[in-house]
């Protein structure tokens, strides 16, 4: 039962795991981040997410042309730093209109006074 | 530090090359950022167990650098299905009953002590099964690889004549050339088998049946269109192709078994047990064939209906020019 609930978890997570790293790197105080502080930034809002998903879909995301990456010197060590390309941007604030538009239905599906009223 | 850089060669050893240096930096900087981390959480350097359980806790490098390939399968989920029928047709609906009926009975027959001639053909069966499973494997591998299939038109799941129609009807040329032309070359320990002449005055004929109703299909296969025209050709196909199968039935005496070894009884009842091979597997195809000649004729009217139109699956932009 635990491992089925741990399948189903990650499978819902996955859904969101693109807009959670479009939105993180959205942030206006910190445009853009070096993968372990974006890891670490998304882990403390609430998002863990392993290093071996998050990496190989940075390099995804940037390949479809939704980030952009550079290779530059800090605390005397190369990072590659991603920020959101124009598309990325554009393809957010999409994002963020489904992801609203799904919350709410799904609100509505399993809000706790539907049930009562079913049974 | 030692440990990390095998820990980054190991994974390196997984990864495409054009990426590798440029995916190792990264994982490698964020390896450090994350070792500086607990370093300043505690206080001191870390030790060598420490780092190890770090890398540890990341996985193993194959299990890494996957993670960056993308997902390849040798026989993916949409040819599976079919994969396992093929392989359920070819090992248990044609080489069972080809042991069971024909290999198995001769090898008993030729042999003195049953129990032997049995192991034997316990044997030749399960190599007989383990080259077709492995051709089989190797062929929907090759078909996995969807490089080699760019001149398709339209979706590969949504195709006018389906795999299972292509992968059928480019069987019957290897079947045939191997009944006809193989069979009889074959020595079963001192026994042969004779085809009546009748195959061999069909041999050309029937073949070129084979070719001309595979090459529709392929032809149906590549080019989605035309659809009225593939099931008159396939109808005009079928239609010889029982005619040959009239022809074929004008005897009774399809095959004989010749073994100079044995006695005229035994070389008999070995021909009665051939020939009821071959009248089941003749009765099958005339089956086989009259299901697809029935499914094409009741198609022809809508074929004519639609004439010049394109299949309602490929309607819509799935045309892949």
């Amino acid at each position: 039962m635990s491992e089925q609930l741990d399948a189903l978890r990650l499978e819902l997570r996955r859904g969101c795991l693109v807009l959670a790293v479009l939105g993180q790197l959205r942030s206006e105080d910190c445009p853009d981040q070096y993968g372990y502080v974006l890891r670490k930034a998304l882990a403390d809002r609430g998002m863990i997410i392993d290093e071996n998903t998050l990496y190989p879909l940075l390099r995804r995301l940037e390949t479809q042309g939704l980030l952009q990456s550079e290779w530059r010197e800090e605390e005397k060590r190369r990072k590659r730093f991603y920020r959101l390309s124009p598309d990325g941007e554009q393809i957010l604030a999409q994002l963020i209109e489904e992801w609203r538009g799904l919350n709410a239905s799904l609100g509505r599906i399993i809000a706790p006074d539907r049930r009562e009223g079913a049974l | 530090m030692k440990q990390i850089d095998r820990y980054l060669r190991a994974i390196k050893f997984f990864l495409p090359k054009p990426q590798q240096n440029d995916i190792l930096a990264e994982i490698s900087e964020d390896i450090h950022s994350q070792l500086d981390d607990l370093e300043a959480e505690r206080g001191r350097k870390l030790n060598d167990a420490e780092i190890a359980a770090v890398l540890k806790k990341r996985g193993s490098p194959n299990l890494v650098a996957g993670a960056y390939l993308p997902q390849k399968y040798l026989i993916g989920p949409a040819w599976y299905p079919l994969y396992c029928w093929v392989l359920t047709l070819v090992i248990l609906l044609v080489q069972v009953p080809l042991f069971v009926t024909v290999i198995g009975p001769m090898n008993v027959l030729n042999s003195t002590a049953i129990l032997p001639a049995l192991f034997q053909t316990l044997g030749e069966f399960l190599q007989a099964a383990l080259v077709a499973f492995a051709w089989i494997t190797g062929i929907f591998a090759l078909m996995e690889r969807p490089d080699l299939f760019t001149f398709r038109r339209g979706k590969r799941d949504e195709p006018r004549t389906s795999i299972t129609d292509l992968v059928n009807a480019l069987s019957w040329i290897p079947l045939w050339i191997y009944l006809v032309r193989w069979i009889p070359r074959f020595n079963f320990g001192g026994v042969h088998l004779v085809l009546a002449p009748i195959w061999q005055t069909l041999f050309w004929p029937v073949l070129a049946l084979a070719i001309a109703a595979a090459a529709l299909r392929v032809f149906s296969f590549l080019s989605p269109t035309h659809a009225k025209f593939h099931r008159l050709a396939r109808l005009a196909v079928d239609g010889f192709a029982l005619l040959a199968i009239g022809l074929l039935f004008t005897t009774s005496n399809w095959v004989h078994v010749a073994a100079p070894n044995l006695t005229a009884a035994t070389e008999q009842a070995a021909s009665r047990w051939g020939n009821l091979t071959a009248a089941v597997f003749l009765m099958t195809v005339v089956v086989m064939i009259a299901l697809a000649t029935i499914r094409d004729w009741r198609g022809l009217p809508k074929n004519i209906q639609n004439r010049g139109k394109l299949p309602p699956d490929l309607r819509q932009g799935t045309i892949v020019e």
